[in-house]
């Protein structure tokens, strides 16, 4: 029994290769890049995955930059949608529901920034998002965050990069459907330069949370991401 | 032949008169002061050790304690002598010159200890780290009280003394999130540097472990004797090996999409030149022509 799909570059296959053993395939271009043999797999899922596990996992901060930049008037509130992009995890689910992540793959273009001097600031995911005021439709490998901007200061601020940080950020998928999204997200502006991003509770709907792997997700008693290098 | 053997012949009064003799409270206190005294000093030992887990390595943090430990102990040892009545004048005096001569004898330690706590302080590196000392590369693989461990890139087992360590130039290359790397790339003086550019920039596009930010830079610097030099400056993770795997990886893709683009990259070419005109002897030997006519050159 062999099973495969397509999704763009990429060619998924499993394949029964005995009683309770399968063969997990991927190939990329026709070349194959994973290969693994699953023991009592009861089922293999396709899910959304935090875009910093690629080509290796070293970061876990995605820096958005906005397509224009939002200029906030002093003490006002103003709300947008942007897009970020995610990976594709190939979820292997065992006995007792446990899992494991067999692959991640991405169709897009992967490259990083550095936010802030190579001393003290991070390298982040390099993405690129239009700025929506009302809510867009997603498409696959994208999901949606919905981005509230509070500006504190006492002048204009002008927005044009967010920092998320994948260890508090959370994803939501809505099963059946390439749908994903984030939770709510606060980004508090304290100055022109500098701001907090607070993650807040998830988005009502038929969304799921999707499974954190557990290194990616450490304890944290603070769950803010603070943006001191600029927000433009 | 046999063994005598002699009781003594106690005299009780001898004794008691001894017994007399002694300090008894001096005795005393000579007890309590070793009891509580080392009683203390445990204590102490433990409490050093607790404080200085938080900002030295165990193994720093063990020696410490036993530092103090020691220290005291000597201390109360002396106090509990002075108890006694035992006059340890001499003892120092003969404790202050061994503590020269091991001054002098132990210096090159000393500095090493001292290199080590300042080391610890001023943490120009920590176990795990990618550094340069000294012309040797490797991983931090331990901060010790006289030496520092290293796993060199070749897999072995490097030990620089603190002194040096202290007293060197060091690269440490994961002190910060992202390093710069540099290529010299050169092309023929015929081709087009800007084409060169539009290759090297697109190589460096598609690469993921390349920056963004701070952004690639890419220029003609030298006119070399050969080649008119590239230099591509591009920014990369510097966490791991990261650096290491674009460093492979992005001169031999560059040198691939120059050659494919059609652009020479020159080998080395010398032009000699003769100040006086040469004289080239022919002779009529057919072999022997070819063959000066080869050396001759041009």
């Amino acid at each position: 029994m062999k099973e495969h799909v397509v999704i763009h570059d990429n060619e998924l296959m499993v394949e029964k290769i005995s009683k309770g053993v399968i063969e997990y395939t991927r190939k990329h271009r026709g070349e194959t890049v994973v290969s693994r043999i699953l023991y009592h797999a009861t089922r293999l899922e396709l899910l959304p995955m935090y875009p910093v596990m690629l080509p290796k996992k070293f970061t876990t901060y995605i820096l958005v930059k906005l397509e224009k930049p939002v200029a906030v008037p002093p003490r006002r509130e103003v709300d947008i949608y942007i897009k970020i992009p995610v990976d594709t995890a190939v979820y292997a689910y065992g006995p007792l529901h446990r899992f494991l992540v067999i692959d991640v793959f991405t169709h897009h273009r992967i490259k990083y920034y550095l936010y802030g001097p190579p001393d003290r600031g991070v390298v982040a995911r390099y993405a690129y998002s239009k700025v929506y005021v009302k809510k867009p439709e997603t498409e696959f490998g994208e999901a949606l965050a919905y981005i509230h901007i509070r500006n504190r200061y006492i002048s204009w601020v002008e927005v044009g990069q967010v920092l998320l940080d994948a260890q508090i950020l959370k994803l939501y998928y809505k099963p059946e459907t390439w749908n994903a999204c984030t939770q709510y997200i606060s980004l508090v502006a304290n100055s022109p330069s500098t701001a907090s991003i607070y993650y807040g509770r998830r988005i009502s709907g038929e969304y799921r949370p999707i499974q954190d792997p557990p290194d990616l997700k450490p304890p944290r008693l603070l769950a803010k991401t603070e943006m001191l290098w600029g927000l433009k | 032949m046999g063994v005598e053997v002699v009781v003594a012949d106690y005299n009780y009064t001898s004794i008691y008169a001894w017994a007399k003799q002694i300090n008894w409270y001096g005795l005393f206190l000579a007890t309590v002061i070793l009891i509580v005294g080392l009683f203390i000093s445990q204590l102490f030992r433990k409490l050093t050790y607790k404080i200085s887990i938080r900002f030295f390595p165990e193994a720093t943090a063990r020696n410490i304690a036993r530092a103090v430990y020691y220290t005291l102990v000597f201390i109360v040892g002396a106090s509990a002598l002075g108890a006694l009545g035992i006059d340890l004048t001499g003892l120092f005096v003969a404790g202050g010159i061994i503590g020269i001569i091991l001054g002098f004898a132990l210096q090159n330690i000393t500095a090493n200890l001292f290199s080590g706590l300042f080391l610890y302080w001023e943490k120009p590196f920590s176990p795990g780290d990618l550094v340069d000392i000294n012309g040797l590369m490797g991983w931090i693989l331990e901060i010790t009280v006289l030496s520092t461990k290293l796993l060199g890139l070749d897999g072995v087992k490097i030990r620089i003394p603190n002194q040096e360590v202290f007293q060197s130039h060091i690269k440490n290359y994961q002190a910060t999130k992202a390093r710069r790397l540099d290529f010299v790339i050169g092309i023929a003086y015929k081709e087009d540097a800007e084409k060169a550019y539009e290759v090297i920039r697109k190589v460096i596009d598609e690469h993921p472990l390349v920056l963004v930010h701070p952004p690639p830079d890419v220029f003609v610097y030298e006119l070399g004797d050969s080649s008119v030099n590239i230099l591509v400056r591009v920014w990369v993770p510097s966490r791991g090996m990261l650096w290491y795997e674009v460093y492979k990886d992005l001169l031999w893709k560059m040198k691939k999409a120059i050659t494919e683009a059609g652009i020479e990259i020159p080998f080395i070419q010398n032009d000699v030149w003769f100040r006086t005109p040469l004289r080239i002897k022919l002779e009529t030997n057919e072999e022997s022509i070819g063959t000066t006519r080869r050396r001759g050159g041009r």
